[in-house]
């Protein structure tokens, strides 16, 4: 431990340079994690505020895949850093949204946890148990993923079950295992419950019961709650400012995530699916849990099953059987075996599953964060594109106060952003193009991208042969364009960082953990310009 | 022993389908015509015969349902109680009955476009990466109950159709499983995405964001029309709105059940907008939703047609267009079939426009352009102005063809050919445009056909050193037909056969200026080449250069006015020389994409021959322009083939009229067109857009009912 208090003070010009009249603002990303953890400091006439925003990494599951085992006691080094850095006491801790690259810290070093002090916690109004629309996506979303788990089941191996999936057959194999690692983002699922009646619904209902320690992200929110207690947990909707800091002297704007009550009751088909935030359709859910209880009952009681579950009626049944010469069948089971479909009904397992992932990114609480001077953080957690447009449907404030007063237009904040916290580690689809990084026009733009390349291209499937594409070519090209090349990156090249940030002009000093080649964090930090 | 007489045979297969699909048939209003019955040719000398599955010369019907791990009993529609009751009775209950519909509804629809077209319906071939080649595809597979979700689709990968079923979540839908695959519309549209797509490959992909709209609205047409087959229903219609047309309602709606038991709505799509938006294409992505504006449009010139044939009838009654009230019931089946013949005409045009469409990514306007040219080029007297009433119903959607001077029907057509370029010559390579009433023969000759136009068209223009002079002129003429039939073999020309070949013309080569020691060289790489068109190249490689073929020119000029006219490119220009593009060893490579024949007939016996050639071209396109651009000006290494981010197409399609060799049209999509280009490019960068294919689980199909993601 010696080695973290002997390079901190000398790599923290926020600590030494505070001497009451320069207020500055320090982000910290802890690096090498393929997930977000960032530690933001306020300092201001002597006084410091320091808020979480999430804590987690990707790596711990799928334990097989080296970069992934090897990087299982990292994120115990990032809570012990974190607690002995800021003496177990966070001001505030934001949980952007429901997945375990953002809370696995939580999860797995949680006795660290229940040591800390925790003031307030910030989040997304989707996670307010007293909310009918937030209750109906989380329900819908319980539902799938309580499917889903049980489809997966089913292809657990060595089950000697003929209702089992057949993951000799590499469509099946590969469409599982995708869905299989999706389900791992959510910790442990609950299996799935129907929720009360509507009147329960309205007026709000029981919240869950959660597990403590807590082992799913939805238990580390319900743990989150009971830890800064009634009074001290607000739940963020979109065009709501808040006033946070030292002297409560900075200013985060909710972007997201959008509350789409009225979208999600207009069915005007010609609206089109894509423009839904959020989508999963109560159809896919209900066909894939008629199909899984068919599948399911069979296994268990050998063919005496529900009725309800076939479409059609017994004397018209006939099960699949390879050996069949019937001319037909002799079609399909020799020859052309591309032509196959015995997986294909999979597909929209498949589907469901990226659609609820999409739809738990969308439930990011996004925060545009304005600091004395006026200068914007954003810190969009993974918001996808649907996210990021509906930054724009709304005013900020959305009511101002007074009755009357002043209103920026997302556009408007946008054009001051000088911190930049890249979305989704960069992937394709989460920062939007002209609706965003483009409108983000500050000469002094930064940016931290918690991204860990090597580990992203592990997430390899038989049809997704390279992995994931984090961080994506082009939106990198592009981000290096708009901020100078001044990019720090989870697995960034400390000394190729260190020789951009050293170029006169830049509004943020870079300075990390220690003076190896891979220290824990990197900081950023800048001096407000005078209000 | 009595005397065997034999008995005349049936004029039809007849074959029971739901009109609509089970919901319309439970509905009071629509009952009494919920039911219909379509008709298939008893017996096709040129085809296969109809076995158990329903399997037969388009289609094996394979009922396996894996999520239920069930395997129904195939129908056998030759069965004995079936045909004695035409087929099997209507029954949600029956997977026989599904298997009878879909496979009744899918040839009806096969034979709508076969009539339209001229010719039969092909599948799109399957490639075979261990062979590098495509195989033809003899029979697209039909899976009635292939997936357990509210979906359908035309898996390209598969060649076949994938119907779903599903529990209906909304009450309306009258039923609690619902079976996309007795939806006529369902059928019908991913019938006619199979059909397009064996048609033009090439529009699957997503180069903007009209082609892949166009597929979906092409489909919807189809299955809109065809409902105007159903007289019962229509006659129904038109006799409760008083003989309009322009009502919402089953007719004009698509998928009803499928559409209450999704989302509690009438129908997935309806075409009927009152106030058609000249700016509301400008802003719709969406590919159903886009394609629908083009349905909307081409629904609208239905009604102007139907309108200004019905007028007359009207009038003679005393009626006003817009009055209301009960009609005779004469008139009422006279403006019926009104109704039916201005529909099939509708739908035959726009299937005709198929032809006449460039070989990638197609726009809607250019739809446009090719339903004027072709009804104009089938039938030149437009007296019931349906050309006016297309253009005009595409003008008010916003649809406007590039670089066209005005909406006008002279300048809507496409440009004749450069009367410069002659293809006096193709007839000397041999095709063989005899028709064939086989779909194999028919496959097979047109896989000929296309080798042979691709000699022909890869071949440079040569002629002889010093004054003309007519005997060597054909001497080398049929030297070089000979040359060009001896390598389009695959194995005609390697070994034992090609040392003879050599010998046969040592003598031309040695008259054409080659010396001893090249002509031995060739022989050696001929040997070596790998494939048909490999030797082919290296053939000419020495045929035109000069210094070993001192005898031969190239007459440029005439090379570089075909690369003009089909906008690729044979040499690389040499002002801009597009090394984006592969280049073989003699020049770069081309890609015959079909060659088809094709024979209509008019409403006054006008005849009509034409061979439609598709030829298309790819470049290597870059995310970035600057990236493009360096790419564009430089070799790449040696050996080296590199991919980039994606592919970009450039090509023509040519129609030749056979009855006097005259090239009509070209119609062309350049290949060195950078803001063609550019905006593919920007169309796949755009995340809303479809084209978003960074995510290659949702670019696998591209064509279903619904998209998934």
């Amino acid at each position: 431990m010696a080695r973290r208090t002997t390079t901190k003070a000398a790599a923290h010009p926020a600590t030494t340079s505070s001497t009451g009249s320069g207020e500055t603002i320090t982000i910290r990303m802890y690096r090498q994690i393929l997930g977000d953890c960032f530690l933001l400091t306020h300092d201001y006439d002597g006084r410091r505020f320091r808020a979480l925003v999430d804590c987690g990494a990707l790596q711990c599951i799928g334990a097989s895949k080296p970069n992934t085992k090897a990087a299982v006691a990292h994120i115990g080094a990032v809570v012990d850093d974190l607690f002995a850095d800021t003496g177990g006491e966070l001001d505030l801790v934001i949980g952007t949204h429901e997945h375990y690259d953002h809370l696995s810290g939580f999860l797995l070093h949680f006795d660290v946890w229940q040591k800390f002090t925790i003031k307030q916690v910030w989040l997304a109004w989707t996670e307010d148990y007293t909310d009918s629309v937030a209750n109906d996506i989380r329900d819908k979303k319980s539902k799938g993923l309580a499917a889903l788990a049980a489809l997966v089941g089913l292809g657990a191996e060595g089950k000697p079950n003929p209702f089992a999936l057949d993951r000799t057959n590499a469509e099946i194999d590969d469409t599982v295992t995708r869905i299989s690692d999706l389900l791992q983002f959510y910790g442990e699922i609950d299996p799935w419950q129907a929720p009360g009646g509507q009147a329960l619904a309205a007026a709000g209902r029981t919240p869950r019961v959660p597990k403590v320690p807590p082992r799913s992200c939805l238990d580390v929110f319900d743990w989150l709650k009971s830890k800064a207690a009634d009074g001290n947990v607000t739940y963020l909707s979109p065009g709501q400012q808040k006033v946070f800091g030292v002297d409560n002297r900075l200013k985060a704007s909710v972007f997201g995530p959008p509350r789409t009550r009225d979208r999600l009751l207009k069915l005007d088909p010609t609206d089109g699916p894509t423009r839904e935030t959020y989508l999963v359709r109560p159809d896919d859910v209900n066909a894939l849990d008629v199909t899984l209880k068919l599948r399911a009952a069979q296994a268990d009681t050998a063919m005496t099953d529900d009725p309800g579950h076939y479409p059609f009626a017994e004397r018209f049944r006939r099960w699949e059987d390879e050996t069949s010469t019937d001319a037909v069948a002799a079609l399909y089971y020799k020859g052309q075996a591309k032509r196959r479909i015995d997986g294909t009904w999979l597909g929209s397992a498949d589907t469901l599953a990226l659609k609820i992932d999409g739809d738990v990114n969308n439930t990011s609480l996004a925060l545009a964060i304005e600091v004395p001077g006026r200068d914007v953080l954003l810190f969009p957690a993974d918001a996808q594109v649907g996210n990021w447009l509906s930054w724009h449907d709304q005013q900020y404030p959305a009511t101002p106060v007074p009755l009357g007063g002043a209103q920026e237009s997302a556009e408007q904040i946008l054009a001051r952003v000088i911190f930049y916290k890249v979305g989704h580690h960069g992937s394709h689809n989460a920062t939007a193009r002209l609706q965003g990084l483009e409108m983000m026009t500050s000469p002094d733009l930064v940016a931290m991208m918690p991204v860990v390349e090597a580990i992203a291209r592990e997430q390899v499937t038989k049809t997704n042969p390279d992995g994931w594409a984090m961080p994506y070519g082009d939106l990198y090209a592009r981000l290096k364009d708009k901020t100078a090349k001044r990019i720090v990156r989870g697995d960034g090249d400390r000394a190729e960082e260190e020789a951009v940030f050293a170029a006169p002009g830049g509004r943020f000093a870079l300075t990390y953990s220690d003076n190896g080649p891979n220290p824990l964090w990197a900081e950023l930090t800048t001096i407000c310009r005078p209000a | 022993m009595a005397k065997m007489v034999p008995i005349p045979q049936p004029t039809a297969r007849r074959l029971r389908v739901y009109a609509f699909d089970p919901n319309a048939s439970l509905d009071l209003g629509s009952a009494k015509f919920s039911h219909a019955t379509i008709a298939l040719a008893w017996s096709d000398p040129t085809e296969e015969p109809i076995s158990v599955g329903p399997v037969n010369e388009y289609l094996e019907v394979i009922d396996i349902d894996p999520a239920s791990r069930q395997f129904y009993p195939p129908l056998d529609l030759n069965a004995p109680d079936v045909l004695g009751q035409d087929g099997l009775p209507p029954s949600e209950g029956d997977p026989r009955f599904h298997q009878q519909m879909v496979f009744a509804v899918a040839m009806k629809t096969i034979k709508l476009f076969e009539r339209a077209l001229g010719r039969k319906v092909i599948w799109a071939p399957a490639w075979d990466d261990d062979e590098k080649t495509y195989v033809p595809t003899l029979k697209l597979r039909v899976y009635p109950h292939a997936l357990r979700e509210a979906n359908a689709y035309y898996s390209r990968d598969k060649r076949a159709l994938l119907f779903g079923y599903f529990n209906a979540t909304q009450r309306a839908a009258g039923a609690s499983w619902i079976f996309t695959a007795l939806s006529h519309d369902i059928i019908v549209h991913e019938t006619t995405h199979a059909i397009l797509d064996g048609l033009h490959p090439r529009y699957s992909e997503p180069t903007s964001i009209d082609s892949l709209a166009f597929h979906e609205a092409f489909a919807d047409i189809a299955a809109l029309f065809s409902h105007f087959q159903l007289y019962e229903a229509v006659y129904d219609y038109i006799e409760k709105n008083a003989g309009h047309l322009d009502q919402i309602g089953l007719l004009s709606g698509l998928a009803g059940q499928f559409a209450k038991g999704t989302s509690g709505h009438p129908s997935l799509r309806d075409f009927i907008d009152t106030k058609p938006d000249a700016n509301l294409i400008e802003n719709t992505d969406e590919p159903h939703d886009r394609g629908s504006i083009l349905v909307a449009a081409v629904f609208d010139a239905f009604l102007s047609i139907y309108s200004a044939r019905t007028v007359d009838l009207l009038r003679m009654c005393g009626l006003q267009m817009g009055a209301t009230g009960p009609l005779h019931p004469d008139l009422v089946a006279r403006l019926t079939g009104e109704a039916t013949k201005s529909a099939d005409h509708v739908l035959r045009m726009c299937i005709r426009a198929l032809d006449y469409l460039p070989p990638v990514d197609v726009r809607f306007g250019e739809f446009l352009r090719a339903i004027i040219t072709a009804d104009a080029d089938l039938i030149p007297d437009d007296r019931l102005n349906y050309r006016l009433a297309f253009i005009e119903a595409f003008r008010r959607r916003g649809i406007f063809p590039e670089h066209c001077l005005s909406m006008s029907p002279d300048n809507l057509l496409w440009d004749a050919a450069d009367p410069d370029l002659t293809i006096s010559d193709i007839d000397a390579e041999g095709m063989n445009l005899v028709p064939q009433y086989r779909r194999g023969d028919i496959v097979r000759t047109a896989e000929e056909n296309r080798r042979k136009v691709w000699y022909w068209l890869t071949q440079p223009e040569l002629r002889l050193a010093g004054p003309p002079n007519a005997a060597d002129e054909q001497r080398f003429a049929a030297f070089r037909a000979n040359a060009r039939a001896v390598f389009a073999h695959d194995h005609a020309c390697t070994g034992a056969r090609l040392t003879a070949y050599l010998a046969d013309i040592d003598a031309d080569l040695a008259w054409l200026g080659i010396s001893e020691p090249d002509r031995e060289k060739l022989a050696a790489d001929l040997g070596a080449a790998p494939t048909h068109f490999a030797r082919w190249e290296t053939f000419l490689k020495v045929l035109t250069d000069p210094t070993r073929a001192t005898n031969v020119v190239s007459d440029k000029n005439v090379d570089r006015a075909w690369e003009r006219e089909l906008g690729l490119f044979f040499q690389r220009p040499s002002d801009n020389p597009l090394y984006t593009i592969r280049g073989g060893m003699s020049g770069l490579s081309v890609e015959v994409a079909s060659v088809r024949t094709t024979r209509r007939t008019g409403p006054d016996g006008q005849d009509i021959r034409q061979l439609v050639i598709e030829i298309t071209q790819r470049r290597r396109g870059y995310f970035d322009a600057k990236v493009q651009a360096a790419n564009d000006a430089t070799p790449p290494p040696q050996g080296t083939f590199p991919k980039g981010d994606f592919i970009f197409r450039g090509g023509a399609t040519v129609i030749i009229d056979l009855r006097d060799n005259t090239l009509r049209y070209v119609i062309t999509k350049r290949i060195d067109d950078d803001v063609r280009l550019d905006r593919q490019r920007q169309h796949l960068l755009a995340p809303e857009a479809m084209g978003f294919t960074y995510d290659p689980a949702a670019a696998k199909e591209p064509f279903a009912m619904l998209h998934r993601m």
